[in-house]
């Protein structure tokens, strides 16, 4: 009802709104902080509460009377800790790189893995471990870990300054036309991939499965701390151009015309948006739906105002990672299921049934 | 005076109290007698825990193993070398089609599909012992595991009669089992030899197409160079028509014309799933070939195929006797040579 109102008069009890808004953040933040000690908590390997306490309060030096076996310390350490904080910067950033993407898009379907950035990032990852193979280049181990999240932030960059370049005429995004050139770009890139597929030896083809399924398996530190920074950066940065997104929903000019410079912000957001996105393919594989269902369920909850929706989203995708990864590697232990098909499975069901409700919800009004 | 003290104090107590004390002291005595013995049988189990073992693995790194009691073993190979070896027993988890291929192991606990491992779920069924071959995926789960401390076995993950022979040794070597991995890699070596004695008798190599479907795909792969199956054609004296790619292809019609190919070889699976000999001749181009004029389709155990394992020599063996039919008596005799060789 309070939502309904809300819709139907804008600023209607704006004070009451601001508290909720508020309220709804604190909540999220509380589910995340709750969701990321059941993470540590729970997993293939037994371990307690109070062992993984005792387990962490040893590494600042503290020892504590519970005792846990080396074999609990190493799996704590080095496999789930490294793999909660993945969980918990990827969900974030696909998030609120979601919620940008529509905001600047000013469409809501407008999610990076629906009009082919996260395919393109994977294809240019994929370059590189197929091509890389038959040029026979080796990089030096630290190049390595950087050349993933490179590749594939590049193959986004690229995908995404296309589709802007295609969908934007006269200072005016096209809905239908960005639509239809992301879905052109998605066919693309994913023929591209098949075709490298192709040509891909069988050792090739098993890690290029296992990626396409996503996955955060493969989670260590090394990792965790390559990426970290290309994730963090979007996760920081975009909520800092929240009324940038604002005055886009406006219209370009209009936004222009507030004092904003749209094309440098524009610039700014598909820049870090493809970092993000790069980064995420390149360490967790597709993992998609999250950038999707994530800004939707919040502008349902607090509104359009993106200075909400972002952190918001960010918390709302940390959140759902973290539950969707802790269901992936507990539901069928010792094996794992691929997390991609997880948050497909539970995201689009989820977002169909939004959909119906936001139709009859039309109907009615 | 202090180990009387109990008795003083069950004079001072009432009867019922009496015989409740007298529970609970039995309770905790028969519990510290259980655990006892439980320690007792535990350190006489140990007899797998012999002296540590150093391997190499396929990086050429050595790898210390102190006990080998408890193995993940992923690889449909290695499970079955397990196996070979008697320590079957000793398995804690496979990977899926280890399950799904070995019979024995169908009962174990599943880590997933050896190209989606899970490094804690492994760790959660406590082995002491982890084997896999390289191309297991996730890449980080070696540095995983090593750090949880486990001895990782990484095996590698080519196919040929060299690397199966090294493997099972290396194996055998882990598990503290050397002879027995000797005996095995030497017989494979007699095997292969005999293979290659008897082929000497063949006039021709035949062209043998290897045609593969999955369940419920609608279309049929051939195998290229550089597999398992390639391999096992080359060794059973026949000539893959396909050599010119790597990997796995779908059929095509015009390509299994140009080849020619005078064998289709399949795995029983498959080949019950393509409905039997009149279901291949339809597949594309087959009609054509000398093999689909002569109805020539051999069909051999899906096993054959899971990568080498130490039934690689037998398994050989069968299809060189079902590529060249006219050797089998020969064939007989070569075999009792083996035997007699064996015994001598």
């Amino acid at each position: 009802m309070v939502l309904a109102a809300a819709r139907l008069f804008p600023g209607w009890r704006v004070r009451a709104k601001k508290e909720r808004v508020r309220l709804v953040l604190f909540a999220l933040a509380a589910l995340l902080v709750f969701l990321v000690l059941l993470s540590i908590d729970k997993g293939a390997v037994e371990i307690s509460l109070a062992q993984c306490v005792s387990i962490i309060a040893r590494r600042f030096g503290l020892h504590l009377s519970w005792d846990f076996t080396a074999q609990q310390e190493a799996t704590l350490i080095g496999i789930r800790l490294p793999r909660v904080l993945l969980a918990l910067l990827v969900g974030a950033v696909l998030g609120v790189s979601g919620a940008a993407m529509q905001g600047l898009f000013r469409n809501p379907l407008a999610d990076p893995s629906l009009i082919g950035l996260t395919h393109s990032g994977a294809l240019a990852a994929t370059m590189v471990v197929v091509i890389g193979d038959v040029v026979s280049f080796t990089l030096p181990p630290v190049l390595q870990l950087f050349a993933f999240p490179l590749a594939a932030f590049v193959g986004a960059l690229i995908a995404a300054l296309l589709l802007y370049r295609l969908a934007t005429v006269a200072g005016q995004t096209v809905v239908a036309t960005l639509l239809l050139a992301g879905i052109a770009i998605n066919a693309l890139a994913q023929a591209f991939s098949g075709f490298l597929t192709f040509y891909a030896t069988d050792t090739q083809i098993r890690s290029l499965t296992f990626w396409k399924l996503g996955s955060l398996g493969g989670a260590n530190w090394a990792t965790l701390v390559t990426v970290a920074p290309l994730i963090l950066a979007p996760i920081v940065l975009l909520p800092s151009l929240a009324r940038a997104l604002n005055a886009l929903l406006l219209g370009e000019s209009e936004a222009g015309h507030l004092g904003f410079d749209t094309e440098r912000i524009k610039r700014r957001i598909v820049l870090l948006v493809a970092l993000a996105v790069g980064a995420c393919v390149a360490v967790t594989g597709l993992i998609g739906f999250v950038g999707l269902v994530v800004p939707h369920l919040l502008r349902l909850v607090v509104g359009p105002d993106h200075r909400a929706l972002l952190p918001g989203s960010a918390l709302l995708g940390a959140c759902l990672l973290l539950a969707a990864d802790l269901v992936a590697r507990t539901l069928v232990a010792p094996a794992e299921l691929p997390i991609g098909v997880l948050t497909a499975i539970t995201g689009a069901p989820f977002f169909l049934w939004v959909l119906l409700r936001d139709r009859k919800w039309r109907a009615i009004h | 005076m202090t180990s009387l003290s109990p008795l003083l104090l069950m004079r001072a107590m009432t009867h019922k109290t009496k015989s409740k004390f007298i529970a609970f002291v039995s309770l905790i005595s028969f519990s510290a007698v259980c655990l006892l013995v439980f320690n007792a049988c535990q350190s006489t189990n140990d007899g797998t825990k012999t002296n540590q073992v150093s391997v190499t693995d396929a990086a050429g790194k050595g790898l210390a193993i102190k006990d080998s009691s408890r193995i993940v073993c992923v690889g449909t190979a290695n499970t079955e070398t397990v196996y070979a070896l008697g320590a079957g027993a000793r398995l804690v988890g496979v990977d899926n089609s280890s399950g799904e291929y070995l019979k024995e192991s169908a009962a174990l606990p599943k880590v997933g599909p050896r190209t989606a491992l899970s490094a804690e779920g492994i760790l959660s069924l406590k082995p002491t012992l982890v084997i896999l071959n390289t191309d297991a995926a996730p890449p980080q789960i070696f540095d995983q595991l090593k750090t949880s401390g486990i001895p990782t076995l990484a095996l590698p993950a080519d196919y040929t009669i060299e690397t199966v022979k090294t493997k099972v040794r290396t194996i055998a070597r882990a598990l503290g089992l050397e002879a027995k991995g000797e005996e095995i890699s030497n017989s494979i070596d007699r095997e292969i030899s005999g293979v290659a004695e008897l082929l000497k008798g063949a006039e021709t190599k035949l062209k043998v197409l290897f045609v593969g479907r999955g369940p419920n795909m609608p279309n049929a792969t051939m195998s290229g160079s550089g597999t398992t199956i390639d391999e096992m054609i080359r060794l059973a004296g026949g000539t893959n028509p396909m050599a010119d790619f790597k990997g796995f292809r779908e059929m095509t019609d015009e390509a299994v014309v140009a080849a020619q190919p005078e064998i289709i070889l399949m795995t029983e699976k498959s080949f019950e799933r393509s409905g039997g000999t009149n279901g291949v001749i339809k597949f594309p181009g087959v009609a054509l070939t000398p093999a689909g004029k002569n109805r020539r389709i051999v069909a051999v155990s899906d096993m054959y195929f899971q990568g080498f394992g130490p039934g690689v020599g037998r398994a050989v063996r069968e299809l060189a006797l079902k590529f060249h039919p006219e050797l089998n008596a020969a064939g007989k005799s070569e075999a009792i040579n083996a035997a007699n060789g064996e015994r001598r």
